[in-house]
């Protein structure tokens, strides 16, 4: 009994992120409500005021004051968190574009939500795709438990000498954030042994440093732009072996947690569907249920957005017959949304590649059915009628192309 | 010590300034306004100082300095402040890091247009720290377009010639925005002058007392010699004129108890009879001393009309001046 390091903790997203905020020492949490991440903020706020988290929350005024002051927060040393999503995330782009330049470990805890016009409240992945290629870690959760696992590894992983980069830890709004399951969170002991491991945020060249005076942020002009640029893509190189050090210490101390990708039913799969978030339950049942009639199909569920897990990714899908990606956000004249694209372009110039189908689905918050799961499994078996069609499927649109 | 204390200087080599320019005589007495100037921690909003100090790998800043996006002063501020505290309590400051005080600095555009809401922001929440907006009427960085503290009918790119393209470039009054909010502690306006030449350090010290309890607003008039068009060597006179014409009202405002208290710190020749209750002295450095030093005022001297709109203007800040400090006795 003395080893157990989690107690039973009944919640939803937004309580896991406020809860993982606290476990992990933050120093500063910086806000702005905004549905459906706003209980991020009370709960953060609720646990200031009881005593049980010794941070600073700062209330601001707007996404974009609220994540200026986790940027400068974050160069003074202080390990900081800032929750938003949608509309918020928009109106602080300048700053979570700015954050990786300036290599600020902020993590970024967002409960999808789609992007107005139309206005919308649900889930949606249309907030966070404008910031896939801003030089930024992400994570997709698939459920409250994974908001809570990340949160904590992303304060690990993003303040690594290796990496210094925000980290963002994605969930779908309501359907995560407002949804209450069971979850393990780390009791006393189990705290104090991640704090442990985790340590104190060292930033070289932290602003209140008074001793070794420096200044950051200057304008950067045509002689050293790129080389400043590249100094990511080497931060993301070395991602993945920062990534896989903290989630394997965590899965042999805690309980196991996903790094890269999760596989269901792959192994000797024809036919796969590829998708992030929480719909992945939905399509593990269309796969159970497709099984039982004998179909030879899997899931992948991507994990880690950024960095890409291209070679596992590829790894999974080679030798498919057909694979559908599903993607949460839309695209407008463009060949692929993002996954599929990440997807189609991890299997580009290699041998035995299947056929890639693109499905847009669940945009503002609306669901995926099992139903409607099973009739993309359906649809991947004549692959041979896309032959140089690479158009999206919309599910469940009357002239979105069938399905 | 104090040998030691007046070498220190926040700024030194690696300028990349105009000739002329007055903004590093406007922060560098602004910093050392602080008790302990190594601790000064300082955020600049984009715009001519972050050009004029910092171009990479130069940089004339030698304390702790950031640079943030253009309209969000006040946020950064904040989070500096709250960085501070928290480490502060779990007892995790670097060492030799006990008395920091935070400052951020912003041009008119950053202050004024786009990070208006952040300044106000800034000052309704209270934190402590000390906001400088080193005012040039213009969005002189990107070459003079007008700005919320542009004169009225003053030339600039985007009111070719003093045409008013929008009702913006009215010339607000920061001063009076900043006191808005009941937080602020402390506001005050200067120049660069040979009248006043220690009114901003004078100033900077009151606002970093201040700045102790909560925010205080430091605005100075620091003129442009490219973009007012004046001899790149004459900047503490064009100060000067606008000391004595009325144009730059040299005063600041403290907060005791709820009150904010209004001083007046020099009383120009042409409002002293006004100040004790008589006229003013019309033909005592009328507007046209201030409108004929500069080149942007060139097209509005053609028009009587509007210049004696301008001076309609000044006098009428006189009269709200005077109804603000009167009831101090300043």
């Amino acid at each position: 009994m003395t080893d157990k390091k989690y107690v039973i903790q009944p919640g939803d997203g937004n309580l896991m992120a406020a809860k993982a905020i606290v476990h992990a020492d933050t120093d500063v949490v910086a806000v702005y409500q905004i549905t459906p991440s706003t209980q991020v903020s009370e709960h953060v706020a609720e646990f200031k005021r009881s005593g049980e988290f010794p941070g600073e929350v700062r209330v601001l005024h707007g996404e974009i004051e609220a994540f200026s002051a986790c940027y400068t927060a974050s160069q003074c040393g202080a390990r900081v968190a800032g929750p938003s999503c949608s509309q918020g995330l928009a109106y602080a782009s300048e700053l979570l574009h700015a954050m990786p330049g300036a290599r600020c470990p902020v993590v970024i805890i967002a409960a999808n939500r789609e992007i107005s016009a139309p206005i919308n409240i649900h889930a949606g992945h249309s907030d966070v795709m404008p910031f896939r290629d801003s030089g930024a870690i992400m994570f997709f959760a698939k459920n409250a438990q994974e908001v809570y696992d990340f949160t904590l590894l992303a304060f690990k992983i993003g303040e690594d000498l290796r990496i210094q980069l925000p980290v963002w830890v994605n969930y779908d709004g309501f359907e995560i954030s407002h949804t209450t399951v069971i979850n393990k969170i780390l009791n006393e002991k189990g705290i104090e042994e991640f704090r442990k491991y985790l340590g104190i945020y060292h930033r070289p060249c932290s602003m209140l440093d008074m001793e070794h005076p420096h200044a950051t942020g200057g304008l950067v002009l045509p002689n050293a732009f790129m080389e400043a640029k590249f100094a990511l893509v080497d931060a993301m190189e070395k991602a993945p072996t920062v990534i896989k050090e903290a989630t394997d210490f965590y899965s042999k101390n805690f309980w196991p947690v996903h790094s890269f990708i999760e596989e269901y039913e792959m192994e000797d799969a024809d036919y796969a569907i590829v998708t992030m978030g929480s719909r992945f339950g939905t399509v593990k049942e269309a796969v159970k249920q497709a099984r039982a009639n004998g179909e030879k199909v899997g899931a992948l569920r991507v994990v880690s957005f950024r960095p890409f897990p291209v070679d596992l990714v590829r790894k999974a899908l080679q030798g498919k017959k057909a694979v559908a990606v599903l993607d949460r956000s839309g695209v407008y004249g463009s060949a692929m949304p993002p996954l599929c694209e990440d997807v189609a372009t991890s299997l580009t110039n290699t041998t035995r590649a299947p056929f890639v189908r693109s499905f847009i689905d669940s945009l503002g918050g609306r669901v995926l059915t099992v139903e409607q799961a099973l009739e993309i499994i359906q649809s991947l078996k004549s692959p041979k009628k896309w032959h140089d069609d690479i158009r999206s499927t919309w599910v469940g649109v009357e002239k979105g192309d069938s399905i | 010590m104090s040998n030691q204390e007046e070498k220190f200087c926040p700024l030194g080599n690696g300028q990349a300034a105009c000739a002329g320019c007055t903004i590093n005589q406007t922060i560098e007495p602004t910093v050392l306004g602080a008790a302990n100037p190594k601790q000064v921690i300082v955020v600049g909003a984009s715009g001519c100082s972050i050009v004029a100090q910092y171009i990479y790998p130069l940089t004339a800043w030698k304390i702790n300095f950031t640079h943030v996006i253009f309209e969000t002063t006040g946020g950064a501020m904040t989070g500096m402040e709250a960085a501070y505290t928290a480490l502060k309590n779990k007892g995790r400051l670097p060492k030799g890091t006990n008395d920091v005080q935070v400052l951020g600095i912003a041009g008119d555009g950053a202050t004024a247009d786009i990070g208006l809401g952040s300044l106000l922001g800034w000052l309704e929440r209270g934190d402590p720290g000390v906001y400088l907006c080193y005012d040039n009427n213009g969005y002189q960085n990107t070459g003079t377009q007008s700005s919320g503290t542009s004169p009225k009918g003053s030339h600039t790119t985007t009111t070719p010639k003093g045409f008013l393209t929008s009702p913006n470039a009215q010339g607000k009054d920061l001063i009076r925005l900043a006191l808005c909010q009941p937080a602020t502690t402390y506001a005050a306006m200067t120049t660069l002058s040979t009248l006043w030449p220690h009114d901003i350090e004078h100033k900077a010290k009151e606002a970093f007392e201040a700045g102790r309890e909560g925010p205080a607003f430091l605005q100075c008039i620091s003129p442009c010699p490219r973009g007012w068009g004046y001899p790149a060597d004459k900047a503490r006179e064009i100060g000067d004129i606008g000391i004595e014409t009325g144009v730059i009202p040299l005063h600041h405002v403290r907060k005791i108890g709820e009150e904010h208290v209004w001083y007046l710190d020099y009383l120009p020749e042409r409002y002293v009879e006004y100040w004790k209750g008589g006229e003013i002295r019309q033909d005592v450095h009328p507007i046209e001393e201030w409108l004929k030093s500069q080149l942007r005022f060139k097209d509005l001297l053609t028009d009587p009309a509007k210049v004696a709109a301008y001076q309609r203007r000044v006098d009428h800040k006189w009269k709200e001046l005077r109804r603000d400090c009167e009831p101090y006795g300043s």
